[in-house]
């Protein structure tokens, strides 16, 4: 993966030059005269070297769990594999290994690594108000949104600030939706005795 | 625990929305489909720069839209239908608050964040007002981490990375070659199928094709206001002037044929006569304009638009 250190306009990608960075108002850019306003950082003028693993020269020394060539630079804190500078992943302070890693995001252990939620208390919701419209689909919205409910109310929600209302409201809907059905198919079946199963 | 401070509004869509949140060492983008959200985290010792571009000027189409929008309410006066009235008016009211809010919302622009590898778009960050707002809460908290740039360093950071002698030297920036198939040539090849949609209509009126005249007029102006805008900064002029003739052509077909509909729709004529006589729907005198006038409006205008490009191209 190569690195870059060029500023480029976001109207037409034309490297800024060093002259309109950190300006006290925004300039216009050389290749099509749009106003542009760029604030550089220092991380700019960083040049990121990773530390290479070491090699192996004995037999005898401990060398990577992933990587027999390379020599071992840290144990996992997690399993206790010994890793290389190669394998040895700085999570929130702990070095682990990628097999950990990965288990950890998978399991949603890693909140840091989280790439992507489901938001089952807005499907809940969802099945719970927007089958009503249409009145027929609400017989099978309504249970799926009571299940959503309780199977999901403890299942990891947004990594934001979110509250559980639209369980609550799903659950509200949902249980009110199934009552007047159970209560509309009882009394079509007083009311209408042709209905009622022949014993 | 709070550990997310939003740092702009959501930028909504149809099928969601994006949205940007600080954390306590990094930037978070939201992507959210209203059922998942993926989450794009930048840490702020990474980030190397922010970028903003002014947005394209809209005030000529944030102005067209409002008009629009008004004579589409006013079309609550023209209706003598109680639903038509509340229909035109309601509507037009929300197309009057949406454009008033984008024009309230202020100028449009581009915010880029650059990191060593990636150069990434924010689409949050889609106004200025925004952008000043957003510039102001996360320069700090870069800084924070990273502390200042020293001006002195800008140079040697271009020249290390061939910056300076691209953008100061004499190579002119690429061409941006403009799209093979604009509205203009959209526009001129549906006069050819709109004059025979008119020709059709006025000699098998049975064929009951010409209530689809509105829709084709409604398309024809549409997509002429889109090839005036595309078409504006071109120095040749032949096209343009062909569209605006054309505009007026079919504004007064839209009239015509908009009276005729108005006729048909609250008259009790039709009621009574049962069956529609050709001339009340499309006029002899003028089917024969719109049919004449599209098919020299259609050949002028390629011809025009393929000799522009002839001349644009060997310049």
């Amino acid at each position: 993966m190569t690195t870059s250190r060029t500023i480029r306009c976001g109207a037409c990608a034309w490297p800024l030059p060093p002259e309109s960075w950190n300006p006290e108002s925004a300039t216009a850019c050389p290749g099509c005269g749009t106003r542009t306003q760029v604030i550089a950082f220092p991380a700019l003028a960083r040049v990121n070297v990773g530390s290479a693993p070491e090699t192996v020269i004995e037999a005898a020394e401990a060398s990577c769990f992933y990587h027999a060539q390379n020599r071992a630079a840290s144990p996992c804190d997690e399993c206790g594999r010994f890793l290389c500078r190669l394998c040895e992943l700085d999570v929130d302070g702990r070095r682990i290994c990628p097999g950990c890693f990965s288990a950890g995001v998978r399991g949603r252990k890693i909140q840091e690594a989280d790439t992507k939620r489901t938001l089952y208390d807005s499907i809940a919701l969802a099945l719970a108000t927007l089958p009503v419209v249409l009145f027929w689909p609400a017989l099978v919205g309504a249970p799926m949104a009571l299940y959503f409910v309780i199977r999901h109310w403890n299942s990891p929600r947004s990594i934001l600030p979110r509250t559980r209302i639209r369980f609550y409201i799903a659950g509200l809907f949902a249980v009110a939706e199934i009552s007047l059905m159970v209560v509309g198919i009882v009394a079509l079946i007083r009311y209408f005795p042709s209905l009622r199963p022949q014993l | 625990m709070r550990i997310y401070e939003p740092l702009t509004g959501k930028r909504r869509s149809l099928t969601g929305f994006t949205q940007l949140w600080q954390g306590p060492d990094h930037l978070l983008l939201v992507n959210s489909s209203r059922f998942t959200e993926t989450y794009q985290r930048f840490s702020f010792a990474d980030i190397q720069a922010i970028v903003i571009t002014d947005g394209p000027d809209r005030t000529v189409p944030q102005i067209l839209a409002l008009l629009a929008s008004i004579a589409w309410g006013s079309a609550a006066f023209a209706v003598d239908l109680q639903f038509g009235k509340w229909f035109f008016a309601i509507t037009g009211l929300l197309f009057v608050a949406l454009a008033i809010r984008d024009i309230a919302r202020g100028p449009r622009c581009r915010c880029f964040l650059h990191t060593a590898v990636s150069r990434w778009p924010l689409p949050p960050v889609s106004r200025q007002r925004t952008a000043r707002k957003f510039v102001g809460a996360i320069v700090p908290a870069v800084e924070a981490v990273q502390g200042t740039l020293p001006a002195e360093q800008f140079a040697q950071i271009a020249v290390s990375d061939g910056t300076a002698s691209a953008s100061t030297g004499s190579a002119p920036p690429p061409a941006i070659s403009s799209p093979r198939l604009g509205a203009v040539h959209i526009l001129f090849g549906l006069f050819f199928l709109d004059a025979a949609l008119f020709w059709v209509a006025f000699h098998w009126p049975q064929t009951d094709i010409g209530v689809y005249l509105l829709t084709a007029l409604l398309g024809e102006l549409l997509l002429a206001v889109m090839a005036l805008f595309q078409g504006r900064a071109n120095p040749l002029r032949f096209s343009y002037v062909l569209t605006v003739l054309a505009i007026a052509g079919i504004v007064a077909d839209s009239i015509r044929t908009g009276r005729m509909m108005g006729t048909i729709f609250l008259g009790a004529a039709l009621r009574q006569m049962g069956t529609l006589p050709p001339d009340l729907l499309l006029p002899k005198n003028g089917s024969i304009f719109a049919f004449s006038w599209r098919i020299i409006a259609g050949i002028a205008g390629l011809a025009a638009v393929f000799y522009e490009r002839k001349r644009t191209s060997e310049s």
